[in-house]
């Protein structure tokens, strides 16, 4: 009885970690977070941990104090970054270690933070649009190119919003995004709206440059987890590419800039 | 017009087409037509005549007796 119970533990425990640590990862945590949390969580119920994270899966190793062991492979599934989700599930792991949530418990605590809405979509077409303006402001731009920067962005951004809403590949929408921001700024040019066009049109796709995997992908390489590392920043630097492309292109063929 | 600003009317029109089309369909949806053939009692109305309820508006058997 005691070898089904301490085996129903481990087996409860490990689906709860390894689901934990997806969601975790999927919302844009770094490797070291998800260590940590995953740890401190079970060295509270008594559990040691062994984690193995790639960029797409995270096999676990739970083994109890008795040396009974069970493995756990979890996907992570497509990103869906979520400062929320991942600040609400380090606040659970806090609250599993200093309170002594049990393992039932955390799971329904997670299951709702599971539920957690996404952002409302008009708003953040809005604030990323002020936000590649204030960015035109920062570089230098005037008040006209600020202008500019917000309709294009607002357009540029809806458009992806649209597209990614359509399931079209992300390297394509990013591509497709840059064109249309970069035409648009180009207005700058064409109807010599204010004194700094340049500015205007360099600053109207910052918005799809991938900060987030940039940063996380750093952020593993400091702390030793190469494979993460290499992963996210290939994606980021794919992305990167389609920006600029479509950039590229809207710059020679409003026949503006380097060419 | 040169081809840039050629270029540039272009995306502005496809935006735009972009736009209206979810406008248009977003509001489809909620079943309040942009565009529509309404009754003639919801046209031309005059005073006496009887209000239409708002639950049998879509109903095609509302009787708003002008076959009497």
């Amino acid at each position: 009885m005691d070898v089904m119970t301490n085996t129903a533990s481990v087996n409860a425990i490990g689906h709860f970690l390894s689901d934990y640590a997806a969601l975790l990862l999927r919302s844009g945590a770094t490797c070291i977070r998800l260590e940590k949390n995953v740890e401190r969580m079970a060295e509270r119920w008594g559990m040691d941990v062994s984690m193995t994270i790639m960029p797409r899966h995270i096999h676990f190793a739970v083994t109890d104090s008795d040396g009974h062991s069970e493995t756990f492979i979890a996907t992570i599934g497509k990103n869906l970054i979520s400062y929320n989700v991942i600040t609400r599930l380090s606040k659970l792991s806090w609250k599993v270690a200093d309170c002594g949530l049990s393992p039932v418990e955390a799971r329904g605590i997670f299951e709702k933070i599971k539920q957690t809405p996404c952002a409302d979509k008009w708003w953040v077409l809005v604030a990323a649009s002020l936000a590649n303006g204030a960015f035109c402001r920062l570089f230098g731009g005037d008040a006209m190119a600020v202008g500019v920067v917000f309709v294009a962005t607002l357009a540029g951004y809806y458009l992806k919003q649209t597209l990614l809403g359509a399931k079209w590949d992300v390297r394509v929408t990013f591509v497709a995004c840059a064109f249309v921001s970069s035409v648009l700024a180009a207005a700058g040019y064409l109807f010599s709206l204010g004194g700094t066009p340049d500015v205007a049109m360099a600053t109207s796709v910052l918005y799809l440059v991938p900060g987030i995997p940039f940063l996380n992908a750093f952020s593993d390489m400091v702390d030793g987890h190469y494979i993460c590392f290499f992963s996210r920043m290939t994606d980021a630097a794919i992305l990167t590419c389609c920006l600029s492309a479509g950039l590229c292109l809207g710059m020679k063929l409003m026949n503006v800039g380097m060419f | 017009m040169t081809s840039a600003m050629f270029v540039w009317i272009c995306v502005v029109a496809i935006m735009a087409g972009i736009i209206l089309v979810r406008l248009l369909s977003a509001t489809m949806r909620k079943h309040h037509r942009f565009v529509e053939l309404g009754s003639e009692r919801e046209e031309i109305w005059i005073p006496g005549d009887r209000p239409v309820p708002a639950r049998l508006k879509d109903e095609a058997e509302w009787d708003d007796g002008c076959d009497d």
